[in-house]
């Protein structure tokens, strides 16, 4: 067998070789603009065919590879990728595989240092890349920041493509006739709503409402509601009816109200939460929950308020509704008075509304800043005392293009991040000259050319000229990276005067932007790309099999997540943390789900886990747990798959074709980790799914909402159970034990997620560069290729000398290279 | 603090804005309707009830024209003659699960991969070669989640869709006073200035940028150019009168759980459409993803939910409920199509409507054998097509046979090999 195999090497040696020679004069020529010293072809040429044929050339195409038909042009990307994983394999020492001959070790090097330098100049060159759109959410930041509105522009416009997670990577986000359309009709509602369309500014009303104001009290009062001395009305509980609206909250119009809460936890020693959402009668509308919040023990005399602010719609009424209280006899009793279970004593709620804030608005300056807009006064002076009047204005000028040419250089000195010239507006005066002419009003006109500026592709795209960022372009990238909006006037500023460029500038305007209110838009927008949290909701956990998930725990999801990177950023802490932290973001939901020790309350904060917890990091946070399941199930696969993208930073390769899904079945006769181990058993998938499925096997100790199982839960067989949530017995029963155990690649067994995590958190060094890529690449919106490794190695050793703390890192890819170039 | 976005359907509420594109208006005059001699025109319609059909409920039982209606098969067994029902094909590389439902009318690979770009899809390719002859070159419209959608351009960009059918009637066939018709024209031409104002900067922004960037610049150009003749045959479309219906406009229903009543109601606006020859190509997205609860008796759990039921019985049985109401839902719309008489044809027989969903199974989330059906159009009907459930046929070549029933010269769509095999033209 041997004898056989080594003559048909032989016999077809030189042949490969001989085509091998052709592949790389080819691969040669693309590149041989580079600066760099390429090494002969013979190495890689004399290694592919020594220990690479056998396998991958002549018709055998193992893996999908076949050498002799790989192509050289490193300009197309899927080439470019073939030729990156072979090289990564190698130098890796994957490939050639354990059973094979192996090469000696200057063998491999000669190999990597012959390939490594042809694929950065390719990449190089590929990388000077795209002009990047500002995707949905930057552009309603950049509109509704820059004329004070708090519209919901993402939604008008089409969803953003991805790239891998991310949904600002230039490359992928494409521009259609159908964005210029909605983005006009953008334009213009913004310009509607900001344009000051009053005289004086509107009155905002304040509502004080009480469950005494409606007749739901002379219903409930005294039978599940109690009245208390102080005029307070208490709930005991949380079941849907009688329901916790009010109905005096009642809203006239839309838009942004101020809510207060008055009241005090009733009958308990602990604080009691509830919930603050709107209601409407409208069938099928929407119920909001605008938050949760908690009231502290008090009694008649007492009180407590809690305070936020909202954008509510015209015809909703707020419903204030206790939580995780019960009154189980409620319906049996003719009094509620003897009863001694806790409640929710609601003294008023306050709105005030529709705020109004600056007026007119910051966007009504901007446009018309300088200019005379007067009222036109009505022939009938009486006409302004009818309800119904609504006011005409004009602007008067007595030199029309000027005054217009001020207003829109103005507008686009904002809109473009950066001074212009008159030559710049040029063709927007134009604009409004040719509207004018045509028999606009002035105000019209202006505001066409005004649209034309927030259209133009100078405001829709991030002008990143090649090559070093001048200081706008640090300005807008700094800004959208860590703000997710335009520069402000001190970024500007900072440009204009170059001392942004400095490393002591860049540096100081990166610690103000990550202590600004706005930097809470770079964890919701980083969590939502990089961990998936905007898919938190695309699947809704089975009742039967999860009764304990309710919306307080829904709320509290995501939050943890935001809150524990929050805390990373601002302690520095080391990126250990990301799978192992001592510490975990709570509040009285997550700390009975995590079935840690209870804390009172709402709000989240920093608990200090107990030794040997299998909570703290990423991994452990329900939020994560739930966007990797699918509300019924968990698959190792699915999970494993997501770490090692997310995490460790090697997405695998998708499945070969024609290899079906394995279905799911929760009757309680097999688990999922059995059905697919007839799968990986087969050699062509083991290949891959040796690094997969051991992160994804740790993670089977949590339930696809988040909480620890040691037996994964069925409907069907199993043994019933005696566990009472919100008062109901449970329905499932408890089927097969879980295996959390495996073994990662290298000789590293675990027996359960306590053992997997040890050796990821270990491996600091792997879980920095992860995450120096997924930040580099959502700060740049680019994604990293093979030249930017040297870059990204760098950052690696630099954060290592500073003890890999996640406020350093964020510094440290503020100040690369990869970021102050294009 | 919980920022509570308002929805986008306020906003419009609130503050009059028509957003005008999943309705774009185009050139032609409207073609009068089978006059003598003349045949009726052909039409296109593409749904995907994106939560799949179970197997075992769907799949017939034999080949040919034979076959044994499934038990879903069975609630539309009265238009048996009229479609055809295909096994085993789907799009080749089109995986990810959900993620396949943007790739459905497009067969794009790999939609959940890195550096993912959609192409063209089906309705969209017929749009851009036929579209010029009625007032609006395609229609597409959701049932469901706000952002669904089948219809992407050819720069891999998601065409929002319509999801009332109320706006969907209004923009078809409510014909606006003088002054909202002149404020109208008004308004299109404005944009067309503003389009010519930013297109001459585009211009001088692409003389300065390297070639990676400038494709991005021509892009953005050709959006605008191309907006820009859309906005100008808006403006001849707006002078003249829109077809009359004598059919009151559709009430919306906004209730999630109403998805039976909501497709209904999307259907009728479809057959609406293609009767007056507003246009003569729809495509409808039923997105179920949000999960909602399905008012229909029996169901307890959200649609999405029932998906993955694991084989347990109670949910598979609900789902059951489901599925078949959707598939009598479709059934009606065949139904209304036939009642529609064009001279010596149907309605139905000038219209092809394919049906089906991406995924093969949604309990494991398989996107091969897909469940297809084309209904209408001008085939030879009245069988099952059945290919190999582990090697499938790839169904672009179905794409590619209604392209050209439409008479549009194509020979390839996306990774087809060909037209459909087994599926025959009938002739005329």
């Amino acid at each position: 067998m041997i004898e056989r195999c080594s003559l048909k090497c032989d016999a077809i040696g030189h042949i490969v070789t001989a085509s091998f020679v052709v592949i790389f004069t080819g691969l040669l020529l693309t590149v041989s603009s580079s600066r760099q010293v390429l090494a002969s072809d013979a190495e890689v040429t004399s290694f592919f065919a020594r220990y690479c044929k056998d396998c991958h050339a002549d018709g055998a195409a193992e893996g999908g590879l076949d050498l002799s038909a790989i192509g050289t042009d490193l300009k197309d990307a899927a080439t470019f990728a073939r030729w990156v994983r072979i090289y990564d394999r190698v130098r890796t020492r994957e490939m050639p595989p354990a059973d094979a001959e192996h090469p000696a070790k200057n063998e491999r090097q000669a190999f990597t240092e012959s390939l490594g330098p042809r694929l950065v100049a390719a990449h190089d060159l590929s990388k000077g890349t795209v002009l990047r759109r500002l995707n949905r959410r930057e552009y309603q930041n950049t509109l509704n920041d820059l004329f004070g509105t708090h519209l919901d522009l993402a939604d008008m416009l089409p969803e953003d493509s991805r790239s891998h997670e991310f949904d600002n990577v230039g490359e992928a986000l494409g521009l259609s006739m159908v964005h210029l359309q909605r983005y006009m009709d953008a334009a213009t509602l913004v310009l509607d709503t900001a344009i000051a369309n009053t005289t004086t500014a509107p009155e905002s009303k304040t509502v004080t409402a009480s469950y005494l104001d409606s007749s739901d009290a002379d219903k409930f009062v005294g039978k599940v509601w109690k009245k208390l001395s102080d005029g307070a009305v208490v709930q005991f509980s949380n079941r849907s009816y009688p329901s916790g609206m009010i109905r005096g909250t009642r809203t006239q119009k839309t838009g942004r109200y101020r809510v207060t809460v008055t009241g005090y936890a009733y009958q308990s020693d602990e604080p009691v939460t509830f919930s603050v959402g709107g209601t409407s009668f409208v069938r099928g509308s929407e119920r909001p929950t605008y938050g949760f919040w908690s009231f502290p023990p008090g009694r008649p005399g007492e009180k407590y308020s809690i305070e936020f602010e909202t954008w509510i719609e015209r015809n909703y009424m707020l419903a204030v509704e206790p939580y995780g209280i019960n009154d189980p006899d409620k319906y049996k009793r003719k009094s509620i008075d003897d009863y001694k279970g806790p409640g929710l004593a609601v003294l008023h709620v306050k709105m005030e509304g529709p705020l109004v804030g600056e007026w007119p608005l910051p966007g009504h300056r901007l446009v018309f800043g300088g200019l005379d807009r007067r009222e036109i006064e009505p022939r009938n002076p009486a006409d302004k005392k009818k309800r119904y009047y609504k006011p005409q204005f004009e602007i008067v000028s007595d030199d029309e293009e000027s005054d217009a040419r001020q207003a829109l250089m103005r507008v686009a000195e904002n809109a473009f991040r950066r001074p212009v010239t008159d030559q710049d507006v040029a063709r927007y005066v134009d604009l409004f000259s040719a509207s004018r002419s045509e028999g606009s009003t002035f105000e019209q006109a202006l505001r066409t050319a005004v649209t034309a500026i927030f259209c133009s592709p100078k405001f829709l795209y991030l002008q990143e000229p090649p090559g070093k960022l001048n200081g706008y372009a640090l300005a807008s990238r700094l800004s959208y990276f860590l703000s997710r909006t335009a520069p402000d006037r001190e970024l500007l500023e900072l440009a204009d005067s170059h001392e942004l460029e400095s490393d002591a500038g860049l540096r100081a305007q990166t610690e103000r932007l990550l202590k600004s209110p706005r930097f809470e838009r770079f964890l919701v927008d980083l969590t939502d790309n990089w961990l998936d949290l905007r898919d938190i909701d695309f699947t809704v956990p089975d009742r039967k099999l999860f009764p304990e998930f309710d919306a307080y725990l829904r709320y509290s999801m995501p939050l943890e997540t935001r809150s524990f990177l929050r805390e990373l950023v601002e302690s520095n802490l080391p990126v250990a943390n990301i799978v192992k932290s001592d510490f975990a973001m709570l509040n009285s939901r997550l700390a009975e789900h995590y079935q840690l020790p209870p804390i009172a309350g709402a709000e989240l904060r920093k608990v200090n886990l107990p030794a040997d917890s299998i909570r703290g990091g990423l991994l452990t946070q329900a939020s994560i747990l739930k966007v990797t399941a699918n509300g019924t199930n968990t698959s190792p696969v699915t999970r494993g798959a997501w770490v090692m993208e997310r995490i460790l930073g090697s997405p695998p390769p998708p499945p070969p074709p024609g290899v079906p899904g394995v279905e799911p079945d929760i009757r309680g006769a097999a688990t999922l980790r059995e059905l697919l181990d007839r799968h990986r058993n087969l050699p062509a998938c083991n290949a891959c799914h040796q690094k997969i499925d051991p992160p994804g096997f740790a993670l089977e100790s949590f339930n696809p909402i988040g909480g620890f199982r040691e037996r994964y839960r069925s409907i069907g067989t199993g043994d019933k159970v005696k566990i009472l949530v919100n008062g109901r017995n449970v329905s499932y029963r408890l089927g097969p034990a879980v295996d959390s155990s495996g073994e990662l690649p290298g000789d590293r067994p675990f027996v359960d997620f306590r053992g997997f995590r040890e050796y990821l958190g270990a491996d600091q060094r792997l879980l920095t560069r992860t995450l120096t890529e997924k930040l580099l690449t959502f700060a740049t919106g680019r994604e990293l290729g093979f030249s930017d490794r040297s870059e990204v190695d760098h950052i690696v050793a630099e954060s290592e000398k500073k003890g890999f703390g996640i406020r350093d890192l964020i510094h440290l890819v503020v100040q690369s290279d990869v970021f102050r170039t294009k | 603090m919980f920022r509570q976005p308002i929805s986008r359907r306020s906003f419009l509420r609130g503050t009059g804005v028509a957003v005008a594109l999943p309705l774009l208006e185009s050139t032609r005059p409207r073609t009068a309707l089978a006059a003598p001699g003349h045949d009726s025109p052909r039409r296109m319609v593409c749904i995907c009830t994106n939560m799949g059909m179970m197997p075992k409920y769907f799949w017939p039982d034999g080949e040919g024209h034979d076959y044994r209606p499934s038990e879903y098969l069975s609630h539309i067994d009265t238009y048996r003659d009229h479609y055809t029902v295909f096994s085993g094909v789907s799009h080749p590389d089109v995986d990810g699960g959900h993620h396949a439902e943007i790739s459905y009318l497009t067969a794009a690979p790999h939609p959940a991969a890195g550096g993912f770009k959609n192409s063209i899809s089906l309705d969209q390719y017929a749009a851009e070669r036929i579209g010029v002859q009625t007032r609006f070159p395609y229609i597409t419209l959701n049932v469901g989640a706000e952002n669904a959608t089948l219809s992407w351009t050819a720069s891999g960009v998601r065409i929002p869709a319509a999801r009332k059918p109320s706006d969907v009637f209004k923009r078809l066939f409510v014909q606006g006073n003088q002054s909202e018709v002149a404020a109208q024209i008004q308004k299109l031409r404005d944009g067309r200035s503003v389009l010519d104002t930013v297109a001459n900067r585009a211009k001088r922004l692409e003389r300065s940028l390297g070639s990676y960037d400038r494709e991005k610049v021509q892009q953005y150009f050709q959006s605008v150019r191309e907006l820009e003749q859309r906005l100008l045959k808006a403006e001849e479309w707006e002078k003249r009168p829109k077809a009359h219906v004598d059919e009151a406009p559709p009430i919306d229903v906004d209730d999630p759980t109403e998805l039976i009543v909501r497709t209904e109601l999307m259907m009728r606006m479809i057959r609406l459409a293609l009767e007056t020859d507003s246009t003569r190509i729809v495509a409808l997205a039923i997105d179920q993803n949000s999960n909602p609860k399905v008012n229909l008796p029996g169901i307890t759990q959200g649609h999405h939910s029932l998906t993955h039921h694991g084989n347990r019985n109670d949910s598979v049985d609900q789902l059951k409920t489901i599925e078949t109401a959707q598939m009598k839902v479709f059934g009606e719309l065949l139904g209304g199509l036939q009642s529609v008489k064009e001279g010596d044809h149907s309605l139905l027989d000038r219209t092809m409507v394919l049906y089906g969903s991406n995924l093969g199974n949604a309990n494991s989330h398989d996107n091969r054998n897909m469940p297809m059906i084309l209904a209408g159009g001008g085939f030879k009907h009245g069988s099952h097509i059945a290919f190999d459930q582990n090697d499938n046929y790839p169904l672009p070549n179905l794409f590619v046979s209604m392209l050209q029933r439409m008479g549009i010269e194509a020979d390839r769509f996306a990774s087809s090999t060909g037209t459909m095999r087994g599926l025959e033209m009938e002739r005329g």
